[in-house]
């Protein structure tokens, strides 16, 4: 069943083109449906071609986010895309909006009463915002009094911050300075 | 007193705990609450003076602050079991359970300025952009736009839309007046001659959308005034309408019902 190397640089190739047409993060079995090519052969295929990126200093990167293969520009070259897109800024999220969800992501599902307990203030307007954003979504409802809904974080959370899966997350440990 | 300008902004009462007992230098677990409790109310003072709106959180703290000190100030007298309520959450039996969640926040404090780290990096990266997202981009167009609408836009323009509706009720005159009262008499004079009549019957007779309306209401107040019955013979039959036949008229108020136009 060996391929010959023709075939291979052909399916790298259709791989690449995939990756770029995509702009966002593609899971395996979406590249393995649309190509018939077996997950197996899809991970070799990635890890050679974003091997043979980084070898020849590409301004492409090829990086396993969210639970797909996603291709982008290297960060080093960031500043000048921001002068071509004419420093047209993605805003980052609120101090308040990060820390909620930093709550959700290591507590999810959770309910609002429960962040608010932690953060010591009311939440309904940061997680409508985060919802509006699709960084977090409804997930169910816990089974207690009022069934009070449950809240997660999405695919988008994960690619907002280039992580593969939620395991990636930084540990959560006390810090002091 | 401080003479440099407060320009610190505090996320919430534990962020505002921590920032005092981190200023005040002393061991989390021996700080005494009522060194914390005076420097606490004081900042809460400013925020009330600056930001009405979201003092309420700090304020539920304040009141938690001072249960403890008084707690701690009277050992032998217990206010426990007096007021759990477990309403908002937010009260704490002990200065070291309130300690505890302070620190708790503050693992998650640290944990979103991780993320906020890595968020920055995230930016760096830049895809192909897609047509999906061209779309989005104009929904974000859109909602750039909205945002400049300020309050004062929004009851600037309800006024004038409200300015003209005024003006075009007045060319609308009264002949379509409808009165309640009149709309009661028919009803009890078409169930005198019928007895018994279909909701739909009575309802389908009326020929604008105000006098259905009207009638609808009129039965209503007769329902309500024991008048006449409504009633189903089975579940999603047809709903029926009886007269009760109760000879007292002096209901029939044309002051009382007015007129709907």
């Amino acid at each position: 069943m060996k391929k010959g190397g023709g075939q291979l640089v052909k399916e790298k190739a259709l791989l690449e083109a995939l990756f770029f047409a995509a702009g966002e993060p593609v899971t395996i079995k979406k590249v393995s449906e649309i190509t018939g090519l077996t997950p197996g052969e899809i991970k070799n295929l990635f890890r050679e071609l974003r091997d043979e990126y980084r070898e020849r200093n590409s301004g492409l990167e090829l990086r396993e986010v969210a639970g797909g293969f996603l291709m982008s520009t290297r960060p080093s070259f960031a500043p000048y895309i921001k002068k071509l897109q004419g420093e047209r800024a993605r805003q980052g999220l609120s101090q308040a909006a990060m820390e909620t969800l930093a709550i959700i992501a290591y507590k999810q599902p959770i309910t609002r009463l429960e962040i608010e307990a932690i953060r010591g203030v009311k939440v309904d307007k940061v997680l409508d915002r985060l919802k509006e954003l699709n960084l977090i979504a409804e997930a169910g409802r816990k089974e207690v009094l009022g069934r009070p809904i449950l809240y997660a974080t999405t695919r988008e959370f994960l690619k907002h911050f280039g992580l593969r899966d939620l395991s990636q997350l930084p540990s959560l440990e006390d810090k002091e300075e | 007193m401080e003479y440099k300008v407060k320009t610190d902004v505090f996320e919430g009462p534990f962020d505002l705990l921590f920032h005092l007992v981190k200023k005040a230098e002393i061991d989390i677990y021996q700080v005494s609450i009522s060194q914390i409790a005076y420097q606490y109310l004081e900042y809460v003072k400013k925020i009330q003076e600056f930001n009405p709106e979201i003092a309420g959180d700090f304020l539920v703290m304040a009141s938690t602050l001072l249960k403890l000190k008084s707690q701690r100030l009277l050992p032998s007298v217990s206010l426990q079991g007096e007021e759990e309520a477990e309403g908002e959450g937010l009260h704490y039996s002990s200065e070291e359970e309130l300690f505890e969640r302070m620190l708790e926040y503050r693992k998650y404090k640290s944990t979103a300025e991780i993320m906020k780290k890595m968020e920055e990096e995230e930016k760096k990266y830049f895809y192909h952009p897609v047509k999906v997202e061209e779309e989005k981009a104009a929904g974000n167009h859109l909602k750039e736009y909205m945002g400049k609408v300020t309050l004062k836009d929004l009851t600037a323009s309800m006024e004038k839309v409200m300015e003209n509706l005024q003006e075009e009720e007045h060319e609308v005159i009264l002949p379509q007046e409808i009165s309640l009262t009149q709309k009661m008499e028919e009803i009890i004079s078409f169930l005198d001659k019928k007895e018994k009549a279909e909701l739909e019957e009575l309802l389908e007779r009326q020929r604008t959308r105000s006098s259905l309306i009207v009638t609808f209401f009129a039965l209503l107040i007769l329902v309500k005034l024991n008048k006449v019955s409504v009633w189903q013979k089975y579940g999603f039959g047809p709903i029926l309408v009886t007269s009760n036949n109760v000879g007292d008229n002096s209901y029939m108020d044309e002051e009382r019902w007015g007129t709907i136009g």
